[in-house]
């Protein structure tokens, strides 16, 4: 399953998900390769975003929530254990959700300063000492691409900045942390054209030094984005891209219905339009 | 009922005649409001002519001696109120941190369930069994352990204080809570957990509901008759300790209609009744504009 190419970040081994006994993600394996933007897609209710939450096990906060298989991630600091979470490889909780970032949907800003934003899970997630907080905040916000746009209103309400500069300071707090891996979940989805294309070159950028793993509603984007493919179905991996370039929206859609039967096992290669 | 619900349709006669009730209940309650103001002041007015050395403006309360000062037992309502709010506040706040911050968010638990419960329980316990609950376990504690008769200001504070408790959880609550749900999912992912949240961010963020809190939960001390009546000794002087009887103006009130039909006793408690009014609307008010203001 492995990818010779690339040693893989993260690593899915039977992994049913299910909310009150309603499974939403069955049998899962998946091996997503280093380096690049990993993207899941399918279509709604596919289970992109459980798997996704899978990684950080942010699932185990929703009620009724049961997990069966093991989650591991492989970062550049060594191997976790994320899910059963046992042995010499695991770690707690918050240090899980500590280690690996991450920006929802919608823009959840603090209802605080744009400052408090970034700084109170530094200090209190991370225990940043109080003397390094306003270097670490601002170096943050220089890697979001929002340092310049609200450098001189730090104290300002963070519930006041456009959406599109609401998710990058969503994405420089999940930054200042210093996350081994950065997990998106349509992170553009409630954006305007001009602003999720702001994110999406921000992402790339991010990518180089990062594993980045998104879930993704838009082909075009998916394409744009993605230098790896999971497709989902009905909660489960039905196939893996390794390969996306060359490949055309149509293609993709044709994939998301199941209706290209790749000859190879798991992978297939981009076709020239 | 039926005239407001086809009222909500723009024009027509019968909106108007839906418009006309929700009128006149409003200028019904107004009136209701306006009226019991009025004589409360009215009823007063005779006890503030009075003036001169035994009028409600001053320090001795000897119906005997034709002396009828109520300033001891504003003093004394004031020092319960303020004195039981702090203790009952704090508490409220620490209670309501634990019931909203299980360790294992969505899934409270057996004790937090079941103190949840009890919270809401107590808002329907008459505070007569307070009382009578405090006369036979707290005031012998005091006796004893303090010293003096154990009926005293401490020992209606303390038990003011529990009284609130459920109002100032349940108003945290109410506040709180919502706002805490919004970061809920957002902080876990950054490995904050809820009781980081609740005091680093939610906290800090809700002001307005803190104090809304502590304002209902010194109105509920100030207002309540049975408790001060019961345990705080009676004894219509400035307290000079904790220790020490005091006499609050509802449990005064309590006193004076239970024995006396008319006179000037009974018209001091017009004026003991209208400063009670006073008192809590110009605490609630000074409170929300300093909370405001800050």
């Amino acid at each position: 399953m492995d990818n010779p190419a690339s040693s893989p970040v993260l690593l899915v081994r039977d992994l049913s998900v299910s909310f009150f006994d309603r499974p939403v993600l069955r049998q899962v394996n998946l091996a997503v390769p280093a380096g690049g933007i990993a993207v899941l897609v399918g279509r709604s209710g596919s289970g992109k975003t459980t798997l996704l939450r899978a990684v950080n096990r942010l699932n185990d906060e929703v009620a009724g929530c049961r997990t069966e298989g093991t989650v591991e991630l492989v970062t550049k600091r060594g191997r976790l254990n994320v899910f059963p979470g046992t042995g010499p490889d695991a770690v707690t909780l918050p240090e899980l959700r500590r280690r690996v970032g991450m920006v929802f949907q919608t823009p959840q800003v603090f209802p605080a300063s744009v400052f408090s934003n970034v700084a109170m899970p530094l200090a209190v997630a991370a225990g940043c000492p109080r003397s390094e907080l306003e270097d670490r905040v601002r170096d943050a916000l220089v890697r979001a691409d929002l340092w310049h746009e609200v450098e001189g209103r730090l104290a300002m309400s963070a519930e006041r900045l456009s959406g599109g500069q609401q998710q990058r300071l969503c994405l420089a707090r999940a930054l200042a942390l210093e996350p081994d891996v950065l997990l998106l979940d349509e992170p553009t989805a409630s954006l305007d054209v001009h602003a999720a294309r702001r994110v999406e070159e921000l992402l790339l950028e991010l990518a180089g030094r990062l594993p980045v793993i998104m879930v993704s509603h838009g082909l075009s984007q998916s394409l744009r984005l993605a230098s790896f493919l999971a497709v989902m179905e009905e909660g489960r991996v039905i196939r893996t891209v390794c390969d996306t370039s060359g490949m055309t929206e149509g293609d993709l859609e044709r994939l998301l219905d199941g209706e290209e039967k790749p000859c190879d096992a798991q992978t297939m290669r981009g076709k020239t339009a | 009922m039926r005239n407001a619900e086809v009222s909500i349709r723009p024009g027509g006669r019968s909106g108007e005649a839906g418009l006309a009730v929700i009128r006149l209940a409003v200028a019904l309650a107004m009136a209701g409001m306006v009226l019991l103001f009025l004589m409360v002041v009215a009823f007063a007015l005779p006890a503030f002519v009075q003036g001169g050395g035994g009028g409600p403006f001053s320090w001795s309360w000897a119906p005997g001696r034709g002396e009828f000062g109520i300033l001891p037992m504003v003093a004394g309502s004031l020092l319960a109120g303020t004195l039981a709010v702090v203790p009952g506040w704090i508490m409220g706040l620490c209670l309501c941190c634990w019931l909203m911050a299980p360790e294992c968010a969505g899934r409270p638990g057996p004790w937090r369930t079941l103190v949840g419960a009890l919270v809401r329980v107590m808002t329907a316990i008459p505070t007569v069994v307070y009382g009578f609950a405090a006369v036979f376990l707290l005031a012998p504690v005091i006796r004893t352990g303090l010293g003096g008769s154990g009926f005293s200001c401490l020992t209606a504070v303390i038990m003011l204080s529990v009284l609130m408790l459920p109002t100032v959880v349940l108003v945290l609550q109410a506040g709180l809570g919502p706002r805490l749900d919004a970061v809920a999912l957002t902080g876990a992912a950054m490995g904050l957990s809820r009781m980081e949240l609740l005091w680093h961010l939610v906290i800090p963020a809700s002001r307005g509901t803190l104090i809304s809190a502590a304002v209902l939960g010194f109105g509920r001390a100030v207002g309540d008759t049975m408790l001060p009546l019961m345990l705080a000794g009676n004894a219509p002087v400035m307290p000079s300790s904790l220790l020490s009887s005091m006499r609050t103006l509802t449990a005064h009130m309590a006193l004076v209609t239970s024995n006396e039909v008319g006179g000037a006793a009974y018209d001091s408690l017009f004026m003991a009744g209208l400063l009670l009014l006073v008192i809590n609307g110009a605490v609630s008010l000074v409170i929300r504009r300093l909370g405001g203001r800050a």
